[in-house]
């Protein structure tokens, strides 16, 4: 008896049905003495109590790392991270990197130049209904299927 | 078995697809993904859109954690009507044709028995051609929203399956169909460098940009019958 795997049903994807936030946890990183973490202690301060409140999904550790620059870094679901120095910069400069690392992905920056991305099959759809329908048609040459032509014909004319 | 009898099989399906059971479903009306264009005057073609336009600023929340709000709100166990991210602009509708209007009423239920739909959604005036569970990269970042947030998509210009397509010259009316897309985040392309030369001079000058979009995803798609539109 052979073993069958079980066949995948469907896919998982965010936001269809719930929503899950892929920064998971925000590190801070400040500095007691150093001019560079200015900016960053007044953040700390100010704006941060309430972003973390705003933030109820993501885990904010603020933790001291003397002699060094500040630094931000992000943990993301798919296990990548996300760090950004903000050495001498204003806390409302700091407060918007903070929202960059909250809606970020985790995924490695990449360009993309498609608006739509589909898993969904799109054989006949959309603009390029005429080369997918020749396409069919020439894998069925070989299958006595005439119900192609007639199923397709209200797409040529419409 | 031959492709056709296939084809014929996945036709047997239920036309309702298996949905995950959302815990709260915006009311039909509440968003609106057409913004006002508040430097074009031009835009508003009457009285009535122009009275919206007028009352828009209160209504766009001002900073990104009111937007938030929204959230919260869709996730309480009673759920009221969350307040709107965008103003809505009413749809100005064509009558249609009588000859349309018994089109409508004839093929629609077609359209809507076969199983997967698409749409051509229009996102502040552009065309996105989407089925239920597709992503978007908006070429822009979408001002006053957070991750989680629902938007109902309520313009569309072509409704969709294979062999029946409906078109709205220019918008189909959007009591037709419910599209809804959840803001996944925000995310950044490489840094661009162009390099611009000029004659004769020693120096080039290196020019950065980096842009920022939105990521939807579509969660919803669901078209309606003739009866939506009263036929």
């Amino acid at each position: 008896m052979t073993i069958r795997a079980l066949e995948r049903v469907s896919v998982g994807q965010n936001g269809i049905g719930s929503f899950i936030l892929q920064c998971k946890r925000l590190d801070i990183h400040y500095c007691d003495h150093s001019g560079s973490s200015r900016g960053m202690n007044a953040f700390i301060k100010t704006h941060l109590p309430n972003f973390a409140k705003k933030n109820p999904a993501v885990e904010f550790a603020v933790s001291p790392r003397p002699r060094k620059h500040p630094v931000m870094i992000g943990h993301y679901i798919n296990g990548r991270q996300k760090a950004i120095c903000v050495a001498n910069m204003e806390p409302s400069l700091i407060l918007k990197k903070a929202e960059l690392l909250r809606d970020a992905s985790g995924d490695k920056v990449k360009r993309v130049n498609k608006p739509v991305t589909s898993i969904n099959e799109s054989e006949t759809w959309g603009k390029d209904a005429i080369s997918n329908v020749q396409s069919v048609l020439a894998l069925d040459t070989n299958e006595d299927s005439p119900e192609y032509i007639v199923l397709l014909l209200p797409w040529w004319n419409d | 078995m031959s492709r056709s009898l296939l084809r014929t099989l996945f036709e047997l399906r239920a036309p309702s697809t298996p949905r995950p059971a959302a815990q709260f479903k915006l009311p039909v009306r509440s968003l609106s993904t057409t913004p006002l264009r508040r430097d074009s005057p031009t835009v508003s073609e009457s009285p009535t859109i122009s009275a919206q336009s007028a009352t828009a600023p209160s209504a766009i929340p001002t900073n990104p954690t009111e937007a938030a709000s929204l959230v919260a709100e869709s996730r309480s166990p009673t759920p009221q009507a969350p307040e709107a991210l965008y103003p809505r602009i009413p749809q100005q509708v064509n009558q249609p044709t009588s000859a349309s209007q018994a089109t409508i009423a004839q093929l629609l239920p077609l359209l809507r028995t076969q199983p997967a739909h698409y749409l051509t959604v229009h996102i502040w005036g552009r065309p996105y051609l989407v089925t239920a569970g597709d992503q978007i990269r908006l070429p822009f970042k979408m001002p006053c929203v957070v991750p989680g947030d629902v938007l109902r998509l309520d313009r569309a210009s072509t409704l969709g399956s294979r062999d029946f397509t409906l078109k709205g010259s220019p918008y189909v009316d959007e009591r037709l169909f419910e599209c809804r897309a959840t803001i996944l985040g925000t995310e950044t392309e490489p840094m661009r460098i162009k390099i611009k030369t000029k004659r004769r001079q020693r120096r080039n000058k290196h020019v950065r940009s980096k842009h920022h979009f939105t990521i939807l995803r579509i969660s919803e798609v669901k078209i309606n019958g003739p009866e939506a539109v009263g036929l």
